[in-house]
């Protein structure tokens, strides 16, 4: 039983990250109906940023900012040079979805130029592990949950209760209706990109954190099951969403603490194959049609 | 192009026309649908478009509201040149356009759509909000349920009360009774009509002509894309050639 408990503990800070990681993807997926291949990258993007200001001396919040920052802006761009593009002309998901896995390898094999291909680690350390009820967690993953459930609780003002917010639902419910209401759809779904890098900028920060190293490729596998999680939920649904990043988040580390950890990602796509088996809506989207057909 | 009654700008002492269309060509990409299309609508009054499935009537009205982009033509509101604008804009010079379909936002409560409608407004969101509580008192009821939980002619009322969130000169609806239960059929012609008299220029695509025509101070037919005649709805209601035309709607 308290080796569950650990397990457990452990699998909250692993599903902090990936509901972070799965809303920032749902977010860029409600607005363009894109699925992005280059959401990785986003993370991966935050992970550096955050080294860089290591590097010269940054402390933690710093650090969370400055990875925020990164993902930001490249999201902001990708939205704008590459997805908005083809969504103005009115072409599908598949062109565009292939387009962003290019983006994908481009900013790897950057930062592979840059950064070198091998692995890079923080230089804070995560502190001792202290316990908390029957968890054990340290200062760094107490950080990674706190943030995270500050991170969930204002998406979620900003969504349910700001002119923005109700924007945005409008817009990835009928992009169309949208437009003839008087709302400029393509700055709604630029803001929301550059929302979804925040998050999953920052999101790429604490994984590194997490995990202790990080490396051009550390995105894109974390996306795989970034995947997993979001579809899960229900591709588009940020509260769904939220519940599929916690599930697979904690089912994940069970796998790992009484399985084994080289087959998460196998895993994580056996829980994928199996959701678009049987219920290809998500989990939690029941009989009712999807915003999106 | 036939005209059976008198001009309606001399009927209506030349007033500048809320909608003036000339000349429209619109499609999808391909061969274009609308060819040369002109239209006017007047304020307080309901212009019709009407004619045969495939006519291009709801092109005609997507071209308009800049939903698609109109290959030649003007559009001018108010006396203000609109050609080319997108949807976004237009409805900033005081074109609202309800589609036929998908013309709520399914899972935005009745309120949360009015004040998407209202996107544009500076001031006055809650007000214009209320003045149409007022019109659709139904939708007052409903305020807090989801778009998708209402019924069909609840959802044709939202519909129309989220295109005069604006306050508009023109409203653009496609197909208002379609698929409705003739009482709804009626309740809605009953709420255009409200809307007519509150000094906006109603343009109706319909698929029931006669009921159309009746309520319609002036009427354009559309044939295969292009204007075919025109002139006062009661008028067209007895022509020979619209009878013609709809054989067994009208008969």
């Amino acid at each position: 039983m308290h080796e569950a408990l650990l397990t457990l503990g452990f699998g909250l800070v692993a599903a902090a990250i990936l509901s972070l990681s799965a809303l920032a993807f749902t977010l860029e997926y409600s607005v363009t109906n894109v699925a992005n291949l280059s959401h990785g990258e986003i993370l991966t993007v935050g992970a550096y940023c955050a080294y860089l200001v290591q590097q010269h001396g940054g402390g933690v919040i710093l650090s969370g900012l400055a990875a925020a920052a990164g993902g930001g802006l490249l999201a902001l761009a990708v939205h704008n040079g590459v997805v908005d593009r083809f969504v103005r002309r009115g072409i599908g998901g598949l062109p565009t979805f292939i387009a962003t896995l290019g983006v994908s390898l481009v900013i790897q094999n950057v930062l592979v130029i840059i950064f070198g291909a091998s692995n890079l680690g923080y230089a804070v350390p995560q502190g001792a592990p202290r316990t908390v009820g029957p968890f054990l967690w340290t200062d760094t993953e107490i950080q990674i949950m706190v943030s995270t459930v500050v991170i969930t609780v204002l998406l979620y003002v900003i969504i349910v209760h700001t002119r923005f917010g109700k924007s945005l639902r409008a817009v990835s419910q009928n992009r169309s209706l949208a437009r003839v209401s008087g709302i400029n759809a393509n700055r709604v779904a630029a803001l929301t990109w550059l929302l979804a890098g925040l998050i999953g900028g920052y999101a790429g920060f604490i994984l590194a954190e997490s995990v202790g190293t990080f490396s051009p490729y550390s995105g894109f596998s974390f996306f795989l099951i970034t995947l997993t999680a979001a579809v899960a939920g229900g591709l588009g649904r940020a509260v769904g969403t939220l519940a599929g990043g916690i599930i697979v988040g904690i089912a994940l580390e069970f796998f790992g603490g009484y399985v084994s950890a080289s087959y998460n990602l196998a895993f994580a796509f056996a829980i994928l194959s199996l959701v678009i088996l049987v219920r290809p809506r998500g989990l939690f989207v029941g009989g009712r049609r999807s915003v999106f057909e | 192009m036939t005209t059976l009654s008198p001009d309606p700008v001399s009927a209506e002492t030349a007033t500048v026309a809320a909608l003036d269309v000339a000349g429209l060509t619109a499609g999808y990409g391909g061969a274009p649908i609308v060819e040369g299309v002109s239209i006017r609508a007047h304020r307080g009054a309901i212009t019709a478009i009407v004619g045969p499935n495939g006519a291009g009537k709801s092109t005609l009205l997507k071209a308009i509201a800049g939903v698609i982009r109109s290959s030649a033509g003007t559009v001018t509101v108010e006396g203000k040149d609109a050609t080319g604008l997108p949807s976004e804009k237009l409805v900033r010079r005081g074109i609202a356009y309800v589609p036929q379909v998908a013309n709520v936002f399914p899972q935005l409560t009745v309120q949360e759509n009015l004040e998407m409608g209202g996107y544009s407004r500076r001031h006055g969101l809650r007000e214009r909000a209320d003045e149409l509580y007022q019109l659709f008192p139904d939708l007052k009821l409903a305020h807090r349920r989801h778009a998708e939980t209402l019924s069909g002619g609840q959802r044709t009322m939202l519909a129309m009360a989220r295109g005069l969130m604006v306050d508009p000169a023109v409203l653009l609806l496609d197909e208002p009774s379609a698929g409705l239960s003739p009482k709804f059929q009626s309740a809605v012609w009953e709420r255009i009509e409200q809307v007519r008299a509150t000094n906006v220029a109603v343009v109706v695509v319909e698929q029931n002509t006669r009921e159309t025509l009746r309520h319609a101070k002036w009427a354009y037919v559309l044939v295969l894309g292009r204007n075919r005649l025109d002139g006062k709805g009661r008028d067209l209601l007895h022509n020979d050639e619209v009878v013609n035309l709809y054989v067994g709607v009208l008969s």
